[in-house]
């Protein structure tokens, strides 16, 4: 598909800038969101010029992360702060149960764990209150554009079709005069139904997003509701190219390692991807604060973490649910350490 | 060793034990927290026995350690039929875990929704005493506490190594002196106690949460020993001595032990690949979903049904259920279809039976 490459394939320096921006104090969540975005985000590609200003980004769903990915690409790549719309219950899923602590974290500075990023979560069980929510990031719309799932929950395979697009979000595009970006979320999702949704994508392959060209407020205002949503929805789903060859081992040993990590530990596939990210990163990479989650994961020591916040000790601690990593077999998984890496 | 049939033992596979159980449950309240707890018991728990009847007043029982929860299971016991009031001491991580994770919620669902069961002297006997490992001063602090527990008549629950057996009849070959002195000090006699056939015969290389293949585990407790017959024993002669009393109480399951879960085994496992749940999320859905319903209360069974409806009245109901169930499910909403392969048709109406 052509158009402009905002963050390619293999683009490491890319990334780290992108993380730098974002994640501006070396703490855990900067290694984290840098090693997801290096291993989960393939590439991210805008098929024609993004308008100026705020835009509503509205997006299919995949995978628990996705969102998180292009808002965190988006705003370190200069396009401007951004709001992401999510669920209120978010920390009760296995993603959102290691994701909200680290952004929610007591000792972020004015600028959040996040620099440029709020998050702003509605009650889907309430649609006075995800109307209130809306509300209220429509306030801070002249100044920050909005990401946002465009039906509000996951789909389940590849070519599934983005069709219950929420209605408030329309509405909110057309009150507020935002362009509405399409956004396709790909490569993450299996052919078939498996009977499942997706935290992290299938074979944890990773990811294509494609940005389409912005539809004007003004144009989806004329629109009866139905036909706004099949428009919004055929923009979205429009944007679907193959995924490059030999995309589905892409991340074939990370994925065996994790299953080996959820078969003896029993923990969440969240916890185990995230652990192998660390446990497979030469320490030379990470920051103070990932050097001591990954010695507690690697060998259960506490005590590069004895004099750090509680915080800190407490994040680690769950990660590893209870230090039951300790019992991996770690010259199997991990046969030998990666070497220093170049210094750029 | 007494036997099924003596009323000290809990067998809980049988009909008869089924108001055992929920006397052990009992402490999760009265609504959906208990069903669980009861289910998870009723599944992941064969049984009880004593050597001896345990001795008044306050104990220390010492233990070696098979799964995640099975200080906390002896504790249900001890705290329901056994009428014996007593804690389990644990490190302060306990709750990082997926199966501490579990207990803090059914906690706080039948702290939310239905009066907890507590005695005057013990308080929540599941909530464990938590020290912090990492430091030496705090858990000396802890260990100086354990008198005041035992003037109120409390008992404690340790494990004597610490860290989790790989193979089910692997010997306890330390045992941790700070609890066992401070007991001794204290005037409590100690009850060595074996958990056993929670593990494979030989080591898979790894530690469990739960169960091996969820084959029930059996807790055997051994005679009391006194204060003043381990008082005059050198240190490390105590040491052998409660190692040595701990270890001889076990005995190898009875044949096909290990087959007894099989079924539920390999949907638990369909579940956390499924979805990538934890093994806990995953047995407990498993344990709802194909429970009679004979067996859950009102609560349990609106429990149920959010699993496997969207539509369920849960998600306008009471707050702290709905959490728990979202909780439960990682989400819920897209759970439905690999529940309607596992647990059949009846799964979308709320009616689900497990075919097994």
């Amino acid at each position: 598909m052509s158009g402009t490459v905002l963050l390619g394939p293999g683009e490491v320096d890319a990334r780290d800038r992108i993380v730098e921006a974002v994640c501006p104090r070396p703490t855990l969540i900067r290694d984290i969101t840098r090693l997801c975005l290096e291993h989960f985000l393939d590439r991210v590609v805008a098929t024609a010029p993004l308008p100026p200003g705020p835009r509503l980004y509205l997006a299919n769903h995949q995978t628990g992360f996705d969102l998180l990915f292009l808002a965190v690409t988006l705003a370190g790549l200069g396009h401007g702060p951004a709001r992401l719309l999510v669920w209120d219950k978010l920390r009760l899923m296995q993603y959102g149960e290691m994701l909200m602590p680290l952004i929610e974290r007591p000792d972020a500075d004015d600028t959040g764990a996040l620099c440029g990023i709020d998050l702003v979560a509605f009650d889907a069980r309430l649609p006075d209150r995800t109307r209130t929510a809306i509300a209220a990031i429509a306030q801070a719309s002249e100044t920050k554009s909005i990401v946002a799932a465009a039906e509000g929950f996951l789909q389940q395979t590849e070519a599934q079709p983005t069709e219950h697009i929420a209605t408030a979000l329309l509405d909110l595009a057309v009150a507020t005069d935002l362009p509405v970006v399409p956004v396709r979320i790909a490569w993450g999702l299996p052919e078939h139904q498996t009977g499942g949704r997706f935290c992290w994508p299938h074979r944890l392959s990773p990811l294509g997003v494609f940005l389409g060209p912005a539809l004007r407020p003004a144009e989806l205002a004329t629109l009866p509701l139905p036909e706004r949503r099949r428009r919004v929805g055929a923009a979205i789903d429009a944007l679907r190219p193959p995924p490059p060859p030999g995309h589905a081992l892409a991340n074939a040993a990370m994925l065996a390692r994790v299953e080996a990590i959820v078969a003896r530990t029993g923990v969440t596939q969240t916890k185990a991807i995230l652990q192998d990210l660390l446990l497979a990163t030469h320490p030379a990479r990470l920051t103070d604060e990932g050097q001591a989650t990954r010695e507690l994961l690697r060998r259960g020591q506490w005590a590069p973490l004895a004099h750090r916040d509680d915080w800190l000790a407490r994040y680690a601690l769950t990660l590893s649910d209870g230090m039951i990593t300790t019992d991996l077999p770690f010259d199997a998984l991990y046969p030998q350490e990666q070497p220093e890496p170049e210094v750029r | 060793m007494r036997q099924a049939s003596d009323p000290a033992v809990l067998a809980l596979e049988d009909d008869p034990h089924r108001a055992s159980v929920m006397l052990a449950a009992g402490g999760f309240g009265e609504g959906a927290a208990r069903d669980i707890a009861a289910l998870f018991l009723a599944a992941t728990l064969d049984g009880v026995e004593t050597a001896a009847p345990l001795p008044p007043g306050p104990k220390l029982f010492l233990c070696n350690h098979q799964i995640a929860l099975d200080l906390l299971y002896l504790a249900a016991w001890l705290n329901g039929p056994a009428a014996t009031p007593a804690r389990v001491a644990a490190w302060d991580g306990v709750g990082s875990a997926h199966p501490g994770e579990l207990i803090t919620r059914l906690a706080a669902l039948g702290a939310a929704t239905g009066a907890l069961g507590t005695t005057a002297e013990t308080g929540l006997w599941f909530a464990p005493l938590l020290f912090d490992s990492r430091d030496p001063a705090g858990l000396a602090a802890f260990v100086d506490r354990l008198g005041v527990g035992a003037r109120r008549g409390q008992s404690l629950i340790v494990t004597a190594e610490g860290l989790r057996h790989r193979a089910d009849a692997e010997p306890v070959r330390q045992v941790g002196t700070a609890f066992v002195e401070a007991a001794l000090a204290a005037g409590m006699a100690v009850v060595p106690v074996r958990f056993a056939w929670a593990l494979p015969e030989i080591s898979q290389g790894h530690r469990f949460a739960w169960p091996w293949r969820l084959a029930p585990m059996r807790i055997l407790l051994g005679q009391a020993m006194t204060p003043d017959a381990l008082a005059p024993l050198h240190l490390a002669e105590r040491r052998d001595c409660l190692a040595g009393a701990i270890n001889a109480l076990y005995r190898p399951p009875p044949d096909g032990h290990y087959r007894r879960n099989s079924e539920r085994t390999a949907r638990v496992a369909r579940l956390q690949a499924g979805f990538g749940i934890s093994e806990t999320k995953a047995l407990a859905i498993d344990l709802l979903l194909s429970a009679p319903l004979t067996a859950l209360s009102p609560e349990g069974t609106a429990l149920r049904q959010a699993l496997t409806d969207h539509q369920a009245p849960l998600w306008t109901g009471p707050e702290a259920l709905a959490e728990f169930a979202l909780y439960l499910s990682d989400g819920g909403a897209t759970l439905y279809p690999l529940l309607h392969q596992l647990y059949g048709q009846g799964a979308h109406s709320g009616q689900a039976w497990a075919r097994a």
